[in-house]
């Protein structure tokens, strides 16, 4: 398991995501891999974060937010 | 990492070359005060801190004496350590040459020779090297200088965010809340912007945006006031712990004075009593007629044979004088009747009858018998009548020797006094015996104290100081009340401040659900749980560090603690002006908060940092994350008993420990220095003695540290 791996395991746990959004625990991604393809538009932004965050050089927060925006722009909520 | 070596050349009270060969565990450097602990600990701080100014100071004085002449010589500082078995030596330096006017320093430089993996040395900048063996982070938590240093919290700032930057993966979360905080901002605004587009109810969103707006930045203002009153409160509540700590050395300070100031009264009254004034007492006490009964008896063998002899000569002249007169009453060497035959009626009666009835012959009136008759007569008359008596001629006009024999006299009758000076001088030498033990004693006693003193004072701001925070106290007693009112007002108005806020901000999200996109508003939501994602977690995280600090600082707390309460450690995080902050409470089994003694405090902080530095390893099993630590003087407050169980468990956690500490010198009867017995007891892996070379106090050229290996 990679850092951002445990990064994105991490920020799963949060009540949030069982509770308000209803994500089963086996829909819950164990990788960034599979979070970057999630349905789920909250899996799919805080996957795409920890990957523009986590990379080098890493993105500004401009350019984070703009891609986030895109994303659930583009995805059903 | 460890530390193989530290090599002291010329620096300070450190004379030529000096030497310190560590092993891995407990290393102990002894030495009384002023021997050069601290300076050895200044050498180390110079070589990882120090810069090219300022470096007169650093000179060692005897050196500098030697070398007055214009000399070149070198001042260094070096350490040589492994990291992962290679070998990296640190060596910072300058050279020294000194004439007669002024001292000139020059070539200071820092350098640093690596090992690489294939065993080649290669020169390198110091400041690199060190700051790739002994990373500044792991720095900050390896070298503490006396008790006060251990609280790495106290100082505030940054704290718990260096400890986790250096020991935990916690801080990685802090990005993603500065990331989560933008875009929900920024989807906030989004939502606002197309709100006002909406020609519906303009009006009344820019009113309860301005009213939020208002209400938002009161609310900031309130809270940044309780922080401020928070730090304030902390602060007062730290000086006046602070002064009840130091009220507490006062009051040992005072008991132990009074204690020196009573034992000053039972040496002056001791002293006193012992007998002292001996050539007095010999005249005024006649000490000096103990051995006169002797020279008495002499005296009066001398007397009685003095005596005899004058009797002797006495008897010899009265002969010789009643010889003479005898021979003076005899007549023609006849041998006369004695006085009074015949009588003097007979004598009467012859002259009478002129008749001698003694040698029946007559005697006529003018005969010359009537005229021996007459004579005789009158002789006898003359012995009859009462005379003067004749001053009879003696030998010795004086009599001294009856003197002589009544002064004897005298004398014996004193010889039952005199008798007694031999046993009443036996119990006065026995009496200054006792008394002088019973000083030796008291002197030892004030000597201790002397040092219990010495040791408050080392660990105290000074009594000047204190005398300062006693008047402080009155001060910081009436703005804690005041701070505390103004506390509880201020969490009414922010309580109050939230809920018209919450209320505003209900109405405003009403306007925008009605209002706004729909697409704008989801994001918004999801980016608000994402933010809030994000600050939960980084929460937790920083949580579960301090959780895990907890446990081991606990765990190694209650076994340095052992035989004392110990209570619980508890790091609390909380927030001020300053930002993030932890607190190190100690709680009763209970949860009730307990004010620790200094003793107990620097227990405490000593394990967290042995937490920490246990932390540190098992994120890194080699390199900086095993990191030695140096400690001068961290025991101050804990008493010798405490001092060994706590350097026996630092030895038994088996990690490069070098602790610089004055307990265990003593000095024997004479006053010279001594490792105490206790020390035997004390596991360690190494250990070294320093002591200064004697020295004239008004000539620091006469200082030199001696270390030695023992």
């Amino acid at each position: 398991m990679t850092r951002r791996d445990l990064l994105l395991k991490d920020f799963m746990s949060h009540p949030i995501i069982s509770e308000k959004y209803k994500i089963s625990p086996s829909k819950i991604p164990s990788t960034l891999e599979d979070g970057l393809n999630s349905s789920y538009p909250i899996v799919k932004s805080i996957s795409y974060m920890i990957k523009e965050i986590k990379r080098s050089p890493k993105k500004s927060e401009k350019e984070v937010d703009k891609l986030i925006r895109k994303l659930l722009n583009e995805s059903p909520l | 990492m460890k530390i193989e070596s530290i090599t002291l050349e010329n620096f300070q009270c450190y004379y030529d070359l000096n030497q310190f060969v560590f092993e891995r565990g407990l290393n102990i450097i002894l030495g009384d005060n002023g021997e050069g602990k601290t300076k050895f600990y200044e050498a180390i701080h110079w070589l990882f801190n120090g810069d090219r100014f300022n470096l007169d100071p650093l000179i060692s004085k005897k050196k500098l004496k030697e070398n007055y002449n214009g000399d070149k010589f070198m001042v260094s500082v070096s350490m040589t350590v492994t990291v992962d078995n290679l070998q990296q030596k640190l060596k910072k330096s300058f050279k020294v040459e000194s004439g007669t006017q002024k001292i000139k320093t020059e070539s200071f430089e820092f350098i640093g020779m690596s090992e690489n993996d294939i065993g080649e040395r290669e020169k390198m900048d110091g400041d690199k090297l060190l700051d790739y063996i002994f990373p500044p982070q792991i720095r900050r938590y390896s070298m503490f200088k006396g008790e006060a240093e251990l609280d790495i919290f106290k100082s505030g700032e940054q704290a718990l965010s260096n400890l986790v930057k250096s020991f935990s993966n916690a801080s990685h979360y802090d990005e993603f809340c500065k990331y989560g905080d933008y875009l929900r901002n920024e989807a906030e605004k989004a939502v606002n912007k197309d709100v006002k587009l909406s020609s519906k109810s303009k009006r009344q969103f820019q009113l309860l945006e301005s009213a939020i707006d208002k209400k938002k930045n009161e609310l900031s203002s309130r809270e940044e006031q309780f922080k401020i009153n928070d730090t304030n409160l902390i602060k007062i509540k730290e000086d006046l712990k602070e002064a009840d700590k130091y009220f507490n050395n006062a009051k040992h300070l005072k008991t132990l004075k009074e204690r020196i100031k009573r034992i000053n009264e039972s040496i002056s009254k001791t002293q006193s009593r012992i007998v002292s004034d001996y050539t007095t007492r010999i005249f005024d006490d006649k000490w000096i007629l103990m051995f006169f009964e002797k020279i008495q008896k002499e005296f009066n063998e001398k007397i009685k044979n003095e005596d005899l002899l004058r009797r002797k000569e006495e008897k010899k002249f009265n002969m010789e004088q009643g010889a003479k007169e005898l021979s003076d009453k005899i007549l023609n060497k006849i041998t006369p009747l004695p006085l009074g035959v015949p009588s003097v009626s007979h004598m009467e009666e012859m002259l009478k009858e002129k008749i001698c009835k003694v040698c029946n012959r007559s005697a006529e009136e003018g005969s010359e018998a009537f005229t021996y008759m007459e004579k005789r007569l009158e002789d006898f008359k003359q012995s009859i009548k009462p005379k003067k008596e004749k001053q009879r001629e003696v030998l010795f006009k004086k009599n001294y020797t009856q003197k002589l024999f009544s002064l004897s006299d005298n004398y014996t009758k004193r010889l039952i006094d005199i008798r007694k000076i031999e046993p009443g001088l036996k119990d006065v030498f026995e009496f200054n015996e006792r008394k002088n033990q019973e000083l030796k004693e008291l002197e030892k006693s004030l000597e201790k104290e002397e040092r219990e003193i010495q040791k408050i004072i080392a660990k105290s701001k000074g009594e000047s100081e204190l005398v300062n925070i006693y008047e402080n106290v009155k001060a910081w007693n009436k703005q804690e009340l005041d701070i505390e009112k103004s506390k509880v007002r201020l969490e009414s108005e922010i309580n109050n401040l939230k809920r018209e806020l919450k209320e505003l901000v209900s109405e405003k999200e009403g306007i925008d659900s009605k209002e706004a996109k729909r697409f704008l508003i989801d994001t918004r939501d999801i980016l608000r749980d994402i933010e809030t994602i994000f600050q939960d977690t980084r929460e937790l995280k920083y949580d579960e560090f301090i959780d895990l600090i907890n446990f081991k600082s606990n765990e190694i707390f209650s076994t340095i603690n052992v035989d004392d309460f110990t209570g619980k450690i508890n790091l609390k995080k909380y927030s001020d002006s300053r930002g993030e902050q932890i607190k190190v409470e100690l709680l009763t089994a209970e949860g009730e908060y307990e004010n620790p003694n200094q003793s107990l405090e620097t227990t405490m902080h000593m394990s967290i940092l042995f937490a920490i530095s246990e932390i540190a390893s098992e994120i890194s099993s080699e390199g900086a994350g095993n990191y030695p630590m140096i400690f001068d003087a961290p025991t101050s407050s804990f008493g010798l008993k405490k001092t060994m169980d706590f350097l026996n468990l630092v030895h038994s956690t088996d990690k490069q420990r070098i602790i610089l500490t004055y307990e265990f010198v003593g000095r024997d009867a004479k006053g010279n220095q001594v490792i105490e017995e206790e020390f035997n007891s004390v596991k360690r892996s190494k250990a070294f003695w320093l002591r200064r070379d004697e020295f004239v106090k008004e000539d620091l050229s006469t200082i030199n540290t001696n270390v030695t290996t023992l």
